[in-house]
This record gives C-alpha cells, structure tokens and sequence, in this order.
C-alpha cells in the first residue's frame, strides 16, 4: 500500500512540474496555438454553415435540426471537442520513432502520463481562447440550444468520463507504435471515425440509419457527439444513465487493456531512432 | 543557360533517385500504406452515404446533386485525393528543420524541397495505380452516375498534372515558414482543413453557402480537387475547361515565383536548432 501511495505521490510531483514545464512550452509557440485554435474554429463553422445551407435547401430542417440548432450543436461540439482532445498518438508515437521513449522510461513519471500533463496544460490555454470565441459565435449565428438544469448537471459527470474514455482509447491506440513504429496509417483511420461517427461532420441524427447504428456501438459517439447533445437539450434525459453506463463501462475496460498492453508493449519496444 | 540546365538536371535526377528511395521506405510500411489506403475509401463511404441520404431526404437532391451524382463526385474525387492532395512533403520539410537535418540536406546537390516533391510524386503514383480499381467497384456497388465526356477526360490530361504542380508549389511556399517559425503543425492544421472545407472533399461546391463558393473559387484547392473531379463527372461545362487551365497556371507561375525568395529568405534565417 505504501509502495502504491509512493508511486501516486510520484506520479502526482512528477506531473506537475512536466506541467509547469509545458506551460513555458506553450507560451513559446504562442502562434502555433493560435493557428490551432483557429484551425478548431474555422472547421465548426464550416460545418455548421454547410448544414444550415442544407437545411434551408430541404424546407427549413435536416435530421430534426433547424440551422440555429445546427449552429448552437456545432458551438457546443467545439468546446467538448476542446476538452476532450489529446494528441497522445501523435507524441507517443513520435517518441517511440525518435527513440526519445528510451529516455522517458528512465524517468520516475510514467510517459503517458507525461504526455497527459503536457495535454492538460495546454487545454488550459486553449479553453481560455476557445469558451469566449464560441459565445460570440453563438451571438452571431442566431445559434438555439436547449438548456436544462438537469442535463447540465448530468454533463457534469458525463464529461469527466468522455475525458478519461477519450484519454485510454488515444493511449491504448498509440501504443500500436511500440510494436509498429509507424501508426499513420491506423491513427488516420482512428481520427477519421472520430471525425465521422462522433458527430464531428454532423450530428448523429443527419447520419444514415446503418452508420447510426455503428456510431452507437463505438465509443466516439459517447466521447463527443453524446455530451453535446445532452447540453443543447436534444438528448432525452431518461437516457441519461445508459450514456454515464456506457461511458463508464468503456473506461473501466480501457483502463483494464491498458495495463498488459503497457507491460507487453514495453517489452516489444526495440527503441529505433537517433 | 548551361548552369540553369545543369542545376535542373541534378535536381531532376534528385528527385527520381529521392522517389525510387520513398518507394523503398514504403515498402517496408506496407501494412500503413493498405490502412492509409481503408482511410481514403473509408472517408469517399462515408461522405457519399451520408449526402445521399440528404439527397434523399430533401427530395431527391440537394445543391442539384442526386444521390448517384454524389456517389460518382466522392468516387472520382477518392481518386484524384490520392494523385493530388496527399502526401505532402510539408510535414517532412518541418520536421527536418526542427531535428536539424535541414543543415546536412543543405549540403547535398539536390534542392531539399526537390527531393521531397519527388518523394511525394513517387508515393502517388504507386497508390494511383490501386485506387481506380477500387473506384470502379465502389461506383458499381453505389449506383453511380457519370457522364463521361470524351473532350473532359482529355482535357483532365493537362488540368490533373497542372492540379499536382499547384499543389506542389504551395506546399513547399508553407513548408518554407517552418525555417522562421520552426514548429509549423498549427499552419499546417489549418491549411489541411482548408483543403478538406473549401477543396471539395467534403461536399461538392454547389452544396456549400455561396460565401463560401466564392472563396473556393479564389483560393487555388477547389481548382486542384473539386474542379477536376466536375469536370471528370460532366457536371463542369466544357466551355469553362480554358478557364480552369487559366487559373491552375497562374496560380503555378505565381507561387513558383514566390517559392524562389521565400526559399532564400528561409536560408538566411534558418538557425538549425535540433539535434
């Protein structure tokens, strides 16, 4: 137990000065995070732009939405895609090629979790860009969301588990590179079913009944499209405990891969790079 | 004139020996290159569906395309994404400047952005080889719709390597900023997404706001992607193909002129920082 403590301890020190550390990164590529942020902005808006075209086009509504809720689903989308996001297969994966893994495995802080803090501190800043550019877009796009006390409160707990579900799911899948080193090819396709089965391109509703089927049966959905949806009113609230059981029982199984994967993907490790 | 066709040979012969090794490298990813490959089909799958689903629940057709329509447009554009849009040596330029392998590419006899446009043409041309086929499988199985017009598909034999030139050239004008700014990801980011929105890889242009047409039609990617993908299913008028070449060689002559100071600039300001 104090073995365990010891290592929690750690982990938690070891965490907060990578955080700090990237911080001072972060403010060093001021404009590369800006150009991130924008890159963000400028997709949703596209999107939501498009879909309200197309909505006018076909009598006033697509799928059930309307072109302000079209906007009010796509501003709230950017801002649970904001912080829920990791780039953990593009770092780790980056580290296995470079053979920069060897050196962070030396190191007292699990490398995953390394990257996590970098994430988390980086979030920090971009939310602060991200949350105020939404709300003036909300203005300007006449945008329509249905706020319920109960499904905000709902959000509270659904997000924390979109969070750590999105977290496993990119750490189990940039582990491929251990045994790979080159993952392009299956993070294109992670990041592609991401973009259009999690309600990214669209809500879940404009989809065609056979990729709504696939959508609900993968965890992306419940990642990114399910919590906007339960903040913009369009989730039914009686649904509410099957979003949290999915969440939660995809995180416990992540979480549970995770574990022999590490240790297996560690032993696989041949550390090419310079 | 001797050193002008000299340094062209040289860089031309970089380049096919830079392609033949990207081939090779390739070889070894075989596995990425197939899953790279599921992605392209994938993401045509998706979009196709998903518009001819609104097709059809619009009545029919949405931005006066039906659902076949939709089907051949995403078919042939899944095609011409591989020869035109991807890869991109921008990424590889990048990272080469943050490592500091810029410095020792410097010193060869092959221009650096030669040698990785001649990566990226070698890699397109061994998946152009694959991605026709499953095209025409995919356009059978979707019921798409073409109509083939012989003048369109000659003229598609100077617009499409036109297309690539266009491509080429502005990747490598972005690459550049990687010397002064060394990490470049976020301009990257937003030139892909600008390339995905406004390209016509997401929807036909006639499906977009007419803001956004008309920004489309002034920015170079909707006349590298979207255009020739019309133009291949009879949906760009003929008498317009004169225009479409017009705007891919100005855009050629133009960037190619920009691309020769930015790259002397870029040198002087490069400092090699990595490893």
């Amino acid at each position: 137990m104090s073995t365990r403590s010891g290592t929690v301890r750690r982990t938690v020190r070891g965490s907060l000065a990578a955080m700090r550390v990237d911080l001072l990164i972060a403010a060093q590529y001021r404009a590369n995070m800006a150009m991130w942020s924008l890159a963000s902005i400028l997709q949703v808006v596209v999107y939501l732009a498009v879909w309200q075209a197309v909505a006018a086009a076909s009598g006033g509504s697509t799928g059930g939405y309307s072109a302000a809720e079209f906007a009010g689903y796509f501003l709230v989308l950017l801002v649970v895609r904001d912080i829920t996001y990791t780039w953990i297969p593009y770092e780790l994966s980056g580290y296995v090629r470079s053979g920069k893994m060897s050196g962070l495995l030396l190191r007292p802080l699990h490398p995953i979790a390394y990257i996590g803090t970098s994430i988390f501190a980086f979030r920090i800043q971009s939310i602060l860009t991200v949350v105020p550019i939404a709300a003036i877009l909300f203005v300007m796009f006449d945008a329509t969301v249905d706020v319920r006390a109960e499904a905000v409160v709902v959000a509270l707990l659904v997000i924390p588990l979109a969070m750590s579900t999105r977290f496993l799911a990119d750490a189990l899948l940039s582990l491929a590179s251990m045994w790979l080193t080159r993952i392009d090819g299956i993070r294109g396709m992670y990041y592609l079913l991401l973009l259009l089965l999690g309600g990214q391109f669209a809500p879940v509703d404009v989809l065609p009944e056979w990729l709504r089927t696939i959508a609900l049966a993968m965890p992306f959905y419940w990642t990114l499209g399910y919590p906007t949806e339960l903040l913009v009113g369009r989730a039914p609230m009686s649904d509410a405990w099957i979003g949290i059981a999915v969440l939660a029982a995809w995180t416990v199984a992540l979480y549970a891969i995770l574990q022999p994967a590490w240790r297996a993907s560690t032993r696989a490790y041949e550390a090419v790079g310079s | 004139m001797t050193a002008l066709a000299s340094t062209v040979h040289r860089n031309v012969r970089g380049s096919i020996a830079s392609g033949r090794v990207n081939l090779i490298e390739a070889a070894q990813y075989r596995v990425s290159s197939l899953i790279w490959a599921v992605v392209s089909i994938l993401q045509a799958v998706v979009y196709l569906s998903v518009w001819s689903a609104v097709a059809d629940a619009g009545g029919g057709s949405t931005g006066g395309f039906t659902p076949g329509e939709f089907a051949g447009y995403f078919l042939v554009v899944l095609c011409l994404r591989t020869i035109v849009v991807t890869p991109t040596p921008m990424g590889e330029f990048a990272t080469n400047v943050r490592s500091g392998l810029l410095a020792a590419h410097l010193l060869r006899p092959v221009h650096p952005l030669a040698a990785l446009s001649g990566a990226a043409l070698a890699h397109r041309i061994q998946s152009a080889l694959a991605m026709p086929a499953i095209a025409l499988v995919l356009m059978v199985a979707f019921d798409a719709t073409i109509d083939v017009r012989g003048v369109a598909w000659f003229a598609l034999l100077l617009v499409v390597p036109l297309a690539i030139l266009t491509k080429l050239l502005a990747d490598s004008l972005l690459a550049c900023l990687a010397m002064w700014l060394t990490r470049i990801d976020g301009v990257r980011g937003v030139y892909n997404l600008v390339i995905i929105l406004l390209g016509g890889q997401f929807a036909p242009l006639d499906v977009l706001p007419d803001t956004m047409a008309t920004v489309s039609r002034a920015l170079p990617f909707y006349w590298t992607l979207g255009y020739p993908a019309e133009l291949a299913i009879g949906r760009a008028p003929l008498a317009d193909i004169w225009i479409a070449i017009a705007v891919l060689g100005a855009w050629s002559i133009a960037l190619y002129t920009l691309v020769q100071p930015v790259w002397r600039a870029g040198t002087r300001a490069y400092e090699a920082v990595g490893t």
